[in-house]
């Protein structure tokens, strides 16, 4: 064991070696007769079984000499070890050179055709695991872009690489979104025949008059305007909620793709979110096990490439010092006094209150935009000039983008004067962007809510007749369509004009900038976590869209396609590696959840608007019923006897309250069942300490025995 | 995967490695390919090896700091035949299961080759990492007196593979890193 294998940097041609280590703690002997405490140590069946290498192989670390008889010993033990495992184990598996993995399976099959000539479920089970790794393997080959999302994992890291993984998941979900929705909303209305057109503007009516065609002969500007802004020509189009005809099943299909739609969406998250949470709840909590972490995963074994290579070693020096930095502030917190726990809380509560106040000004802006819109239109001025139309429509997405862009810069400064650890700092920079985006969405969403029901009141002067405001507007769920159309455009125009007029310029022109400046200014990085939030903000708008505007998750694919192949050409024209590695279990655990939300959220204006405000009588294909959902129950009355029981009783309360005590109970079952398991472990790891401190006792006791016999 | 000479491997023998790693079909063919690349002519693939400066010099290991151990652990007296290669692809592969990766990189951290990752491993480790002559001595003493503080369970100063294992099995990252892809793009 006291052997040191020679190592020659020499040999590997290296252009200056490594360094050599520092203090090379070897073994000490004690000068006794006999065998030494590490030599018994190093006997132990535990050791013995890490160094085999398979049959027929030197084991490691040994001597010519000694391998004789040391080959025969380990050989019995390793079946000894192998026989007490449960089951055998698949030959791949093995740690053990590919002869010793062959000979093994061909003992593997001769067993199985002793044991399973008689029993035909473990045959069937067999069966069972191989049609299911191939089919694995299949679908694994399906997926888009893997060379490609291997190669960006290599050079600029996992946390990246996720970026697209997500952005590939998207789209995967936006195409089955526009497949089903093409297929239960564009077929029955193409079945029907022709639509017809937009009702007559002498049709008496008592909730006004709808008429989006133009008039007269439309000049390009305005053709364009329409096209930006959803209007004009596309407002009759089978682009929006409006144009669909009442047909008897349109308006059920209409309904039920809507559903189906969004199971399929949250299925398919949960799908994917499992595998990540699996791996963050598994482990115990993160802080007690970093400096590990840090110290033998820091290396992506992926990367290649000088340039990233050296890179990556300047990171992970940075990683470790922040690390030794956290825990001298963890050590000072833990031995503040009373007066400055005090000072240290009245920073931050003092820093809450201003994001509390920005927030609060952002939303503000948000909701003023939204009801200016509609005031700033009816000026004439306005109307001559298409542009200025044109920007004034796209107000409430101009103010929304600048305060998503604005604010989580003041975020990003105020976080360190909170005195948290850093990765406190990320998770609190993170959920208070969140927390913006999703918000200001909402804002949005209900200052529309308040235009068409006159802020709730049903009595109110503009919304008596009909249960909306059916004089601004004639036909609502149009109106809502269009604005997420509309923040769909503004997003993809903002992302291009960035990269147009921010990035690309500043890698260029910054690159002839002498000095420091010029090369702060020409590295960027590819800021993983706001682009994510970027993409989670961008689905939850079509989510949200999709039942106004049908046809909005099919744009919503091209606009991701054409986002994967910019981002892919901005980072490799214009990014380095990022300078902080944003784990990959962090956006597999943390985006997941987001992206959860983000859908939950998007659910709610959609359930109220199915079940509570009244649809328009003049336009789609649920008018002149009192809501959109009172078709259902219309249609489940032609349902056969049984059948219309069966779907009441599932709208009892006999139904819903044990659905919900059995849940309850399930929950609880299964955090008791965690928090039981957390124990064992616990358990379980000062039952090893114990035994370890017997077995270090018991090879001291044999070796002052043993060399107490020698000296006799 | 490029131009990937197919006929010379067997289809029982693509089929035996495909039970024998975890490879796929693909991966395989490139890897074989890329075998009869380096390995001198005339050679029958079974016979041929390569060295470890051959195969240290691939573009996946090029500049992976630990390229010295991972030939060391992989290769049979010093020499690498097509099935060591495989086997070193398989262990890295994304399908591999976390517990031979757990085994391999146990040993291929274990510098001294006694069983054990030390604190004169853990030193290597660091600096290998760091690659850079002037990290402070108290930087290094900090951080191996850390990692032992956190893992090492029965105080012996040394990480054993099992105290090793626990450790590894609660990382979510070192699947995630512990992958080299060695088919050229």
């Amino acid at each position: 064991m006291d052997e040191s294998w020679a190592w020659e940097p020499e040999a590997w041609g290296l252009s200056g070696g490594w360094p050599a280590p520092r203090e090379a703690k070897t073994a000490v002997c004690p000068p006794v007769p006999g065998p030494s405490l590490s030599s018994v140590l190093n006997e132990l069946p535990s050791a013995a079984t890490l160094r085999y290498r398979g049959p027929g192989v030197l084991p490691w670390g040994a001597l010519e000499e000694e391998a004789e008889d040391e080959q025969r010993s380990f050989q019995a033990l390793a079946e000894a070890a192998q026989k007490e495992l449960q089951g055998p184990r698949p030959s791949r598996e093995l740690p053990w050179p590919m002869q010793a993995r062959r000979a093994h399976r061909k003992s593997l099959a001769r067993d199985q055709e002793a044991l399973s000539s008689g029993s035909r479920a473990t045959h069937w089970a067999l069966l069972l695991r191989r049609s299911k790794e191939k089919v694995r393997e299949g679908l694994n080959t399906l997926k888009p872009w893997a060379r490609t999302l291997k190669r960006i994992g290599g050079q600029f890291g996992a946390g990246t690489e996720c970026y697209f993984s997500l952005l590939r998941f998207l789209l995967l979900l936006n195409v089955l979104a526009s497949v089903l929705k093409a297929c239960m909303v564009l077929l029955p209305t193409w079945l029907e025949g022709t639509p017809p057109g937009p009702p007559a503007a002498d049709a008496p009516s008592p909730c006004g008059s709808y008429n989006p065609r133009p008039q007269g002969l439309v000049t390009f500007p305005t053709q364009l305007f329409s096209l930006l802004s959803g209007e004009g020509f596309l407002e009759w189009s089978p682009l929006f909620y409006g144009f669909y005809p009442t047909g008897p099943h349109l308006a059920i299909t209409y309904l039920c793709s809507t559903f189906a739609v969004g199971l399929v969406y949250l299925l398919l998250i949960l799908h994917r979110s499992v595998s990540g949470l699996k791996q963050t709840l598994l482990a115990e909590s993160g802080a007690l096990t970093s400096y590990s972490h840090l110290v033998f995963s820091a290396w992506d074994f992926g990367l290649s490439g000088e340039v990233h290579v050296r890179l990556r070693q300047r990171i992970i020096f940075y990683e470790l010092q922040v690390e030794l930095e956290e825990a001298v502030v963890r050590r000072q917190a833990a031995v503040r006094t009373l007066g400055q726990q005090a000072r240290v809380w009245l920073v931050r509560v003092l820093l809450n209150l201003v994001v509390l106040a920005l927030l609060g000004a952002a939303f503000y802006g948000v909701y003023w935009a939204t009801g200016a819109t509609v005031d700033l239109q009816e000026m004439p001025l306005v109307q001559e000039m298409p542009l200025l139309k044109l920007v004034v429509n796209y107000l409430p997405s101009i103010f929304i983008s600048v305060f998503n862009f604005v604010l989580p810069l003041v975020f990003n400064l105020i976080a360190p004067l909170e005195g948290y650890t850093r990765s406190c700092q990320i998770v609190l920079i993170l959920i208070r962007t969140v927390f913006l985006r999703l918000a200001s969405l909402l804002v949005l969403l209900f200052s529309l809510w308040s235009q068409i029901t006159c802020g709730g009141d049903g009595e109110a002067e503009k919304c008596k007749t009909c249960g909306y405001n059916y004089k601004d507007l004639p036909c609502w769920e149009t109106r809502l369509g269009q604005e997420m159309y509309k923040l769909l455009l503004f997003d993809l125009l903002a992302g291009l004009a960035v990269m147009l007029l921010v990035q690309f310029p500043r890698k260029l022109f910054c690159g002839l900038c002498p000095g420091a400046v010029g090369r702060f200014a020409r590295t960027q990085e590819f800021q993983v976590p706001d682009e994510v939030l970027g993409l989670i903000y961008a689905q939850t708008v079509v989510w949200v869209g999709s039942f106004f505007c049908p046809l909005l998750p099919l744009l919503n694919t091209a606009k991701f396609l054409l986002l994967f192949y910019l981002k892919k050409l901005t980072l490799f024209s214009t990014c380095s590696p990022a300078s902080r590695t944003f784990r990959a279990s962090t956006v597999n655990f943390f985006f997941p959840l987001v992206l959860l939300l983000g859908l939950a959220i998007s659910a709610v204006p959609v359930l109220y608007s199915i079940f509570l405000i009244p649809p328009s009588k003049l336009c789609g294909p649920f008018r002149g019923q009192s809501s959109i959902w009172a078709r259902i129950p219309e249609s489940i009355g032609s349902l056969p006897q049984t059948a219309q029981n069966f779907l009441f009783f599932l709208g009892t309360q006999a139904f819903a309250v044990p659905l919900l005590l059995i849940s309850s109970i399930l929950m609880a079952y299964t955090v008791a069942l965690a928090n039981s398991y957390g124990r064992l472990i616990s358990k379980l790891k000062r039952q090893i300490e114990t035994e370890a401190q017997n077995k270090v006792f018991l090879a001291q006791r044999a070796v002052a025995l043993s060399s107490a016999n020698g000296a006799l | 995967m490029g131009q990937c000479l197919r006929y010379q491997m067997h289809w029982e023998d693509l089929e035996e490695y495909q039970a024998l790693t975890f490879l796929t079909r693909n991966e395989i063919l490139c890897i074989h390919d890329s075998f009869l690349k380096l390995c001198p002519p005339g050679k029958h693939y079974k016979e041929a090896t390569l060295t470890m400066d051959q195969v240290s010099s691939l573009p996946a290991l090029r500049v992976n700091p630990f390229r010295d151990r991972i030939c060391r652990v992989f290769s049979h007296n010093d020499v690498f035949s097509f099935e060591d290669v495989l086997g070193m692809a398989s262990v890295f592969s994304e399908q591999a299961c976390p517990s031979l990766k757990i085994e391999y990189a146990f040993r291929i951290y274990d510098f001294n080759e006694n069983g054990f990752i030390d604190e004169e491993d853990l030193q290597r480790i660091i600096l290998r990492l760091l690659n850079s002559d002037d990290v402070s001595e108290g930087l290094l003493a900090d951080l191996t007196s850390h990692v032992l503080e956190e893992s090492d369970l029965d105080n012996d100063d040394m990480l054993s593979f099992s105290e090793f294992e626990h450790a590894m099995a609660k990382s979510p990252d070192f699947m995630n890193s512990f992958r080299i892809h060695f088919w050229g793009y």
